[in-house]
């Protein structure tokens, strides 16, 4: 046999192995979302349960969604109530009297801001971030494809709770060894 | 004191007005793009550019650049107010012209920090 070009071997993991995997690489979202309501709008936020989930099932009436491309790839979705949404606009803007295309705009900037900040503790990889897309709708779920797993962070706040929820895809090929030539 | 604001998040804006008013800075100017900012500076004398990165029609970068080449307005001083935060990012904003950086998440004390330097000794 000549010495073909390498091919690439993918390393499989374990179903369970990936999910940790995955909570490690949601972390740095998970303390970004933390860390801007705390400095931004001074709301203090608890993380809760945190569990992998293969489908969309959390209900929410506003949700903000950032796109990731490059070295790491998914999506960043943030769901909040409409009551909690309209509150933290409020302390964004100090005023009392805010429209709903606000509201809907506080979530999607959220969620930027969110996914920006992250992104300082993924400094070995390039990732570009997409515009925010805000979906607006009173108890809506944001599906995904099948077998998608998603890890999902719950959050209590004096305000009320909301979620962040995380789909990374972080899986670099692993060229194999060139077959010896004669 | 003039300042723009250039931000495609309309609430991103209403945050800065309100930090910048508590400032005692009330003359400012909004725009949502890059391509808007560039059109407006040309028409007007601003002392200060607040400038995002990842906005639709023209980034903010390329707007920095574009107005770096701008022979009349190029020594605006231009804050880069943004969430990118990867130290590369940073180095090529400065590279390009900006005179400082804010990554987003900031609060109001944060960004007066940041913007003594460029303000009027008439601001607070």
């Amino acid at each position: 046999m000549n010495g073909a070009g390498s091919m690439p071997v993918y390393i499989l993991r374990s179903g369970m192995q990936e999910r940790q995997d995955m909570k490690k690489d949601a972390e740095p979202f998970v303390q970004a979302t933390i860390d801007t309501l705390r400095i931004m709008v001074k709301l203090d936020v608890r993380r809760g349960e945190i569990e992998a989930q293969d489908a969309g099932k959390i209900k929410t009436d506003i949700s903000g969604m950032i796109g990731l491309s490059g070295e790491t790839e998914g999506t960043v979705t943030l769901g909040l109530s409409r009551p909690l949404a309209l509150a933290i606009a409020q302390a964004f803007l100090g005023k009392e009297d805010v429209s709903e295309n606000m509201v809907a705009d506080t979530v999607g900037e959220l969620v930027n801001i969110i996914s920006g900040f992250a992104k300082k503790d993924m400094a070995d990889r390039e990732v570009k971030i997409s515009l925010p897309t805000v979906v607006v709708g009173n108890g809506h779920v944001i599906a995904g494809f099948r077998d998608e797993i998603r890890i999902v962070t719950n959050f209590e706040t004096p305000l009320g709770a909301f979620h962040l929820s995380v789909h990374l895809e972080n899986l670099p090929p692993i060229l194999g060894l060139q077959a010896k030539g004669h | 004191m003039r300042i723009l604001i250039v931000d495609d998040s309309p609430v991103m804006r209403g945050m800065l007005r309100r930090f910048l008013g508590a400032m005692g800075i009330k003359d400012i100017t909004e725009v949502a793009d890059g391509y808007q900012a560039l059109q407006v500076i040309a028409t007007s004398n601003f002392d200060l550019i607040l400038l995002d990165w990842r906005m639709p029609v023209l980034s903010g970068l390329d707007t920095l650049k574009q107005l770096k080449a701008m022979p009349d307005f190029n020594t605006i001083p231009v804050v880069m107010v943004t969430s990118e935060s990867q130290k590369q990012k940073i180095v090529e904003a400065i590279q390009a012209g900006a005179a400082n950086y804010i990554i987003k998440p900031f609060d109001e004390e944060l960004l007066k920090d940041k913007l003594k330097p460029f303000l009027n000794k008439s601001v607070a």
